[in-house]
C-alpha cells in the first residue's frame, strides 16, 4: 500500500472517531457562560474597590509614593552633608606622619622600636588616629 | 502597527460550540473543568487581557487562548490535587479517587481508534486533533500551541507512526 494511501486511510479513521466523540460531548450554554464570566468580572472589580488591597491601590499609594520619594531625598541630603561635616572634622585631628614618626621614635613609650620599617609606622599612624578619634592623647596616653 | 479588534457577543457565540469542544480536549474532556477554561476566556476578553489583533484567523486565535488558559487552569488543579492526596494520605484514606469523564463509543473500530489516539502524549493528541479533525493547518496548530513549526511537523509525523503502528497491530 502506498504511504499516501495509508495516511488518507489513517486520516479518515481518526478524523471520523473524533467526529463521533465531538458528538457525544454536549457543548455548554453560551449565554449561561457569558452571563457567569460578566458577572464574575462585576464581582472581581467590587470586591477589588471595597477590600484593603483595592483601597490602598487606589487611595494610599498614589498619596505615599510622592510622601517616600520626598522623605528619601532629604534623609540622602542629610547624609551627605553631614558626612561632608564629618570628614572635616577628621583632617583636623589627624596626625601628619611626620608627626607620627616623632611620637613612634619616643624610648618613653610602651610601643618604641625600630621605625625604619614603613609597614610599622603605618599601623602606628592608623593607631594614633584611633585615639585622636576616641579622645586619648597619643602622647600623655590620658583622655583629653 | 497591529489593529485590535472589538469580538462582539454575537461573534462569541458563533464560535462557542466549537471553542467549547477545543477546551474539553484541553481539559482531558472534564466537563466543569471546561467550562471553568471557557468562563475564564471570556472574562479575559471582556477584560481586553485577551486582545485580537487579526494576525491569524480569529478562530485559531481563540483556540490558542483557550489552550493558554487550560493549560495555567490544569497546572492550578493538579497542584491542588496533589495537596488533597496529601492530605488524603495524611489522614489515612486508603485511596483518592478522582471522578475520570470516560466517553464510551459502541463503533469497535471508532473505540480502537480511540484508544491508541488517548496512548499519545497530550501534545501529539491536540496536534492530531487540530489537524486532522479541525482541518487546521501545521502552521496554525504551531501557533494554537505556541511552539514551532518544526516541533509541531515532527511530533506529528511521530503521532501517525504510532496511530499507525497500534492500528496495524489490533487489525493482525
Amino acid at each position: 500500500m502506498h504511504i499516501n494511501e495509508t495516511d488518507q486511510i489513517l486520516s479518515k479513521q481518526i478524523s471520523h472517531t473524533l467526529h463521533q466523540v465531538d458528538e457525544k460531548i454536549v457543548s455548554s450554554d453560551f449565554d449561561q457562560d457569558w452571563e457567569l464570566a460578566s458577572h464574575q468580572l462585576t464581582a472581581q472589580k467590587g470586591s477589588a474597590e471595597n477590600s484593603y488591597v483595592g483601597w490602598f491601590h487606589r487611595i494610599l499609594r498614589p498619596r505615599l509614593m510622592p510622601a517616600t520619594l520626598g522623605i528619601g531625598l532629604l534623609t540622602g541630603v542629610v547624609i551627605m552633608f553631614s558626612g561632608q561635616y564629618h570628614e572635616q572634622e577628621k583632617t583636623y585631628d589627624l596626625y601628619t606622619p611626620s608627626q607620627v614618626n616623632i611620637i613612634a621614635l619616643d624610648p618613653n613609650k610602651p610601643w618604641y622600636g625600630p621605625t625604619d620599617d614603613l609597614l610599622q609606622v603605618s599601623v602606628l599612624t592608623y593607631e594614633y588616629q584611633w585615639m585622636t578619634y576616641t579622645n586619648y592623647d597619643p602622647i600623655t596616653m590620658e583622655i583629653r | 502597527m497591529s489593529r485590535e479588534y472589538t469580538l462582539t457577543r454575537e461573534v462569541l457565540e458563533q464560535h462557542h460550540e466549537q471553542a467549547f469542544k477545543w477546551a474539553m480536549s484541553c481539559c482531558d474532556y472534564d466537563y466543569e473543568r471546561a467550562r471553568e477554561v471557557i468562563q475564564n476566556v471570556y472574562i479575559e476578553i471582556l477584560e481586553e487581557k485577551a486582545v485580537f489583533h487579526g494576525k491569524s484567523s480569529l478562530r485559531t486565535w481563540l483556540f490558542s487562548v483557550i489552550r493558554q488558559l487550560a493549560w495555567q487552569h490544569t497546572r492550578r488543579v493538579k497542584s491542588a490535587e496533589k495537596f488533597v492526596t496529601r492530605l488524603a494520605r495524611y489522614i489515612e484514606l486508603d485511596k483518592y479517587n478522582r471522578d475520570e469523564s470516560e466517553i464510551h463509543l459502541q463503533d469497535d473500530t471508532k473505540r480502537q481508534v480511540w484508544n491508541a489516539i488517548k496512548k499519545l502524549s497530550n501534545g501529539q493528541r491536540q496536534i492530531i486533533e487540530l489537524v486532522y479533525y479541525r482541518d487546521f493547518t501545521l502552521a496554525e496548530t504551531a501557533e494554537i500551541l505556541g511552539v514551532s513549526l518544526g516541533s509541531v511537523s515532527t511530533q506529528f509525523h511521530r503521532a501517525k507512526k504510532l496511530l499507525a503502528k497500534q492500528l496495524a497491530q489490533l487489525q493482525d
